[in-house]
């Protein structure tokens, strides 16, 4: 299955594979995203599970959570290997609680590196879509077409409405402006749901062509399973 | 040394109990601390830096502080010492704490430095006597070599002799099937390898000739797309049409692991 709301069914889960978790409040909206640490043959649904995610910090989770919609590629021994490689790089940078969260963390663009004075690069901030996206450029797997003008823009109540817990930040300008969200919106944010979205094509279009998300795609429905699935059919053909 | 919080108003305050997990109590000091307040606590932490009698567990926080601002020129040159000597104190402490503000003091102390004074980090990736240099360390200098060479390429080849030799040591001993695929070897050998490609080293006859018996093929499609990658950056770009000897090494990198990564 290329992207799939858990249901009733165990599925097996690839190292890397993407997984979604939705909002508290807002029903089928996917609020987080992140990826599968390790291989698991039979993962029921309701099972908890630790992710490889940008909480802020970059880190592999020490309690599990839950996890709502996965999705696969799936990726090769060798994107796997890729994919590790990235996230060796980066972790380093991020292995600190006490460093800060605001510095490790992007929302527009989805992945930002900071630069010195001269250019060099000090670090890389992401967003947890950006992460996730990041991670698979490495394997040269582009998720999300972030080309300027091709995300849909979102404007701050649906921010709000899906990131409850963050409402006050969100509503203070001077915050919203440090994460380059100037003025009052709307913006082009990646949303972790499009990543979800972007796995729920047939596997050789996930390889070749960037997904561009459309107006609902921070959603991932149960009747998105149906059209995951009719297209993992053609894929099998 | 003074908290951020104080900038904060009773208002600001009141909010900060339902703070998300996005944003701590101190970073909502900062942003919303007056520009010439950021100024200031930059020169505080430094002051407190250069405070002989300073514990180390003190310099390791101030060190992490220091991610967070931005400094002026003069402020860089006083930093620049006082982070080579916290480096070269601390890089073989056991304390996972002290190693994450190694790699913070590593990555701050290449970002500031003059493109022409790299040759000084070479020291820190020398092995002592009883102690090994961490892996860690190794991936964050490597990288920030890297990453310095890609914003200011250097016009000559072999400019840092001694930090090529390290790097090329560094290669020698991880450029094997059994150790890239482990947990940060892999990345600090593509790190070495393409800092001694921006270096142009005169190693890079022996590093092509061990790449050519390298049968690991995710590795070298890794090499390829770094240096593709590189060789569409900017600043190496005009290197690369001014015909300095690190778009020449990127060329002959690139080919040497294409021909086999397919």
């Amino acid at each position: 299955m290329p992207a799939q709301r858990l249901d009733q069914q165990s599925i097996s889960i690839s190292q890397f594979d993407v997984a979604g978790r939705d909002s508290a409040t807002l029903s089928e909206f996917i609020r987080h995203v992140g990826l599968m640490p390790e291989i698991v043959a039979s993962f029921a649904p309701g099972t908890l599970s630790r992710l490889l995610h940008m909480k802020p910090p970059l880190e592999t989770e020490a309690e599990p959570g839950s996890v709502h919609v996965v999705g696969s590629v799936p990726p090769t021994i060798d994107e796997t290997s890729a994919i590790s490689l990235f996230y060796d790089e980066h972790r380093n940078e991020y292995a600190a609680q006490s460093a800060s969260r605001l510095l490790q963390y992007a929302i527009l663009p989805s992945i930002q590196p900071d630069r010195a004075t001269d250019g060099t690069v000090i670090r890389t901030r992401f967003s947890c879509a950006g992460f996730v996206i990041g991670a698979y450029r490495e394997a040269e797997i582009d998720l999300i077409d972030e080309d300027e003008g091709t995300l849909p823009p979102v404007d701050l109540e649906t921010l709000v409405r899906a990131y409850p817990d963050q409402e006050s930040s969100l509503r203070n300008p001077k915050l919203r402006e440090r994460m380059n969200l100037g003025g009052d919106g709307p913006w082009p944010v990646v949303l972790p749901g499009y990543v979800l979205k972007s796995l729920c094509r047939r596997f050789e279009e996930i390889k070749a062509v960037a997904y561009r998300p459309t107006p609902g795609d921070e959603f991932f429905r149960m009747t998105d399973n149906s059209v995951a699935a009719a297209k993992t059919e053609l894929t099998l053909e | 040394m003074p908290t951020q919080t104080q900038n904060l108003t009773e208002e600001e305050s009141l909010e900060v109990d339902d703070l998300p997990d996005l944003l701590s109590e101190t970073e909502v000091g900062i942003v919303d601390a007056a520009p010439l307040s950021e100024a200031a606590q930059t020169q505080q932490i430094l002051t407190s830096l250069l405070d002989p009698h300073a514990s180390p567990k003190k310099k390791c926080q101030w060190i992490l502080d220091l991610e967070g601002t931005s400094f002026d020129k003069s402020q860089a040159g006083m930093l620049e010492p006082v982070l080579f000597e916290f480096i070269q104190s601390q890089r073989n402490s056991s304390d996972p704490l002290d190693a994450i503000a190694v790699g913070s003091a590593i990555r701050q102390y290449v970002a500031i430095l003059d493109g022409t004074e790299l040759g000084s980090i070479a020291t820190l990736l020398e092995a002592e006597h009883r102690t090994p240099v961490s892996l860690e360390i190794e991936l964050e200098i490597a990288k920030m070599v890297v990453r310095k060479l890609t914003a200011v390429p250097s016009s000559s080849a072999n400019p840092f002799p001694e930090l090529a030799d390290r790097l090329m040591e560094i290669c020698r001993t991880y450029l094997n099937a059994r150790l890239l695929p482990r947990t940060n070897y892999g990345a600090t050998a593509l790190n070495a390898i393409l800092g001694l490609t921006l270096l142009a080293a005169s190693h890079l006859p022996e590093l092509f000739e061990q790449l050519r018996n390298l049968r690991v093929v995710w590795f070298k499609q890794q090499i390829a797309r770094r240096t593709n990658r590189l060789l569409s950056e900017p600043a190496l770009q005009e290197a690369d049409k001014a015909e300095w000897p690190c778009g020449k090494s990127l060329h002959e990198l690139a080919a040497s692991v294409t021909e086999e990564a397919g």
